[in-house]
């Protein structure tokens, strides 16, 4: 069946704002991986659009050899993995707990979770207090035990543990398996959809995370990726009045032959790269995750 | 009396046998629970505690309860700094304007999206809208300080084009912030705002849209006379839970975008909270501030709600 002229003319005009659209999503990443890429000084002259005029792998070759960015990327990877894994663990163990309605502190456990759901946290300078009282200023500790446990994870994974079949527990209890051998041999092993989506989340906020670097932490050592990054950003903001050869001083220290634009830029791809890589995993996912989030309610 | 106390030790030991006897064999569920039970109470419930530290005037060596009780002099001290009422204005209109836009683009988006049939280009555009969702804002202020930056593409095209021969200075003008913030952060949401709008226009019965077609309804008709009014509950549900935000105008975005030059326009609650209290230690004032700014957000929420359910039926509780 032939379509209406006016549905036609609809789906093309459609088509081509979604078109756009979806352009204007993807153009950004091109223009810094394009500029990443680019001599400095050509770069300078504009009309690098979407491809390298003068391709050179100086900008990447300098943040690789700079010791506070290999310092930076170490951290954020120590924090990724280590907050990642605990945060995955522990919220999983604590979701299997809840489904033990016979557990004896299952209601006022239940309890003080919905309050803390509620109204758990605080504000920024309470926050800052209680982790100051507890000596977790200024460590590498402020990135993890924080985050080791998640309410919403808790959630999501309940929601999912709930829905296992009973028998295959019960026949581990039966030989005689305590909750945990049970929960690690036998529930955790079946929940890997769940597992996998919520630990792909948990790595990309960890990942991704740059204010508690600026609250919590003073020390050089302790800076993240993201961190580091805001900071050439701030500074090449700041000092833009300034002539470009200072503004090179400033942005790297004591980088003289790059554009530090193209530095910023070849910094933003190796920090954007681990999560574009990670990406066609997280998409088979999330949808379901956060459409199960959504139906907490 | 012998009795009594002989009968009284008869039950008692039972008793306290049972819990001790649950608490033995459940010991594997105490060792998988409890240790997150103390992380709840010292990391959720121990902030809650921290908000005392508005009423006093806080001395970080004697502690809250030590220090002197200053009951609602910062509050006060609030509403009494000049530069306050700039805040407050900057605050309310950068998240009012991202309410708006992160309510009402991404249920355009997914209403485009929903009339193309699925296949490969729905895929696609699925793909990367939702990743700029996924890339963390240090990156995305980065990118766009640089595209709309003096030198960037946009003003190399807009000269290229004969419209300006100057460069515009997008990120240094002050009355422009605000709309440069929001389009940043709703570059950034839209796709992912979609996508529980997409789960709900994909509930929505088929047959309606067959039956409406037999009728002779074209399909902007359709959408507002049948796709509208079945997601209303999502859209209701959504505009109420985003109202929390109105006075969360997020410390990133005035953090990152904000400069020297627009910061008349880009000061907000966030950042002026972590001036104050982290750079410049005034603990007791920054909380109260902090207090003020979360219970707006719960009386918004509240109020919302309230509007919502006398004009649409539909609200959150």
């Amino acid at each position: 069946m032939r379509k209406p002229l006016s549905d036609r003319v609809f789906d093309v005009v459609n088509g081509a704002l979604l078109t756009l659209l979806g352009a204007s999503m993807v153009y950004p990443f091109l223009y810094v991986i394009a500029i990443s890429l680019n001599e400095a000084s050509d770069s300078s002259q504009g009309g690098t659009w979407i491809l390298p005029r003068k391709l050179t792998f100086e900008s990447y070759k300098i943040i690789f050899v700079n010791n506070d960015l290999v310092s930076a990327a170490l951290v954020s990877v120590a924090r990724t993995v280590l907050g990642t894994v605990l945060v995955v663990l522990c919220s999983a163990m604590f979701a299997y707990v809840f489904t033990k309605q016979k557990y004896f502190l299952y209601k006022p456990m239940k309890l003080i979770f919905f309050v803390a759901m509620f109204l758990g946290g605080g504000g920024l300078i309470p926050v800052y207090m209680l982790f100051r009282s507890l000596g977790l200023l200024n460590t590498f500790w402020v990135y993890i035990i924080p985050w080791m446990l998640n309410l919403w994870y808790v959630v999501l994974f309940r929601t999912y543990f709930m829905r296992l079949p009973r028998e295959i527990e019960e026949a581990a209890f039966v030989d005689g398996a305590s909750e945990l051998t049970a929960f690690f041999k036998v529930i955790l092993p079946l929940s890997k959809p769940i597992a996998a989506t919520i630990t792909l989340f948990a790595a990309v906020a960890q990942w991704n995370s740059w204010r508690d670097t600026l609250f919590f932490t003073a020390s050089p050592s302790l800076r993240t990726l993201q961190y580091v990054m805001m900071e050439i950003l701030q500074r090449a903001e700041a000092e833009r009045m300034i002539t470009r050869a200072e503004m090179l001083d400033v942005a790297l220290g004591h980088l003289k032959l790059v554009d530090p634009m193209s530095v910023r830029m070849a910094i933003t791809v190796v920090t954007t790269l681990p999560i574009v890589l990670v990406y066609p995993f997280l998409q088979k996912h999330f949808i379901k995750g956060i459409l199960v989030g959504s139906m907490k309610g | 009396m012998n009795i009594a106390s002989s009968t009284n030790h008869a039950v008692r030991p039972v008793k306290r046998r049972t819990l001790w006897k649950t608490m033995y064999q459940q010991r594997c569920l105490m060792l998988m629970s409890i240790p997150f039970l103390i992380w709840i109470f010292i990391f959720e419930f121990g902030p809650m505690f921290g908000w005392l530290m508005a009423f006093v005037q806080y001395d970080p060596n004697k502690g809250i309860l030590g220090s002197q009780w200053a009951g609602l002099r910062y509050f006060k001290m609030f509403f009494q700094d000049p530069d306050i009422w700039l805040i407050l204005r900057n605050t309310v209109m950068i998240s009012f304007l991202y309410i708006l836009s992160s309510n009402v683009f991404p249920l355009i988006l997914a209403l485009m999206i929903s009339e193309v049939g699925d296949g490969y280009f729905k895929r696609a555009l699925q793909t990367v809208t939702y990743l700029p969702h996924f890339v963390s804002f240090v990156v995305v202020a980065n990118i766009f300080l640089t595209l709309f930056g003096m030198r960037g593409p946009v003003n190399e095209l807009l000269r290229g084009l004969g419209w300006t021969d100057r460069p515009v200075l997008f990120w240094q003008d002050k009355n422009i912030f605000w709309y440069m913030v929001t389009f940043v952060r709703s570059w950034k949401e839209i796709g992912w705002g979609a996508i529980i709008y997409l789960a709900a226009i994909a509930s929505v019965d088929q047959e309606m849209y067959e039956a409406a077609k037999i009728d002779g309804c074209g399909r902007f008709r359709a959408m507002w006379h049948i796709t509208i009014p079945s997601i209303l509950p999502t859209i209701t549900l959504l505009w109420v839970l985003n109202m929390a935000g109105i006075f969360n105008a997020g410390f990133d975005a005035s953090y990152l975008l904000g400069n020297a030059m627009t910061r008349e326009a880009s000061q907000v609650i966030d950042t002026y909270v972590y001036e104050l209290g982290i750079s410049m230690g005034m603990y007791s004032f920054s909380t109260a501030v902090n207090l003020l700014q979360t219970a707006v957000g719960f009386a918004f929420v509240f109020i919302t709600n309230t509007i919502a359910r006398k004009l649409t039926d539909y609200s959150l509780w």
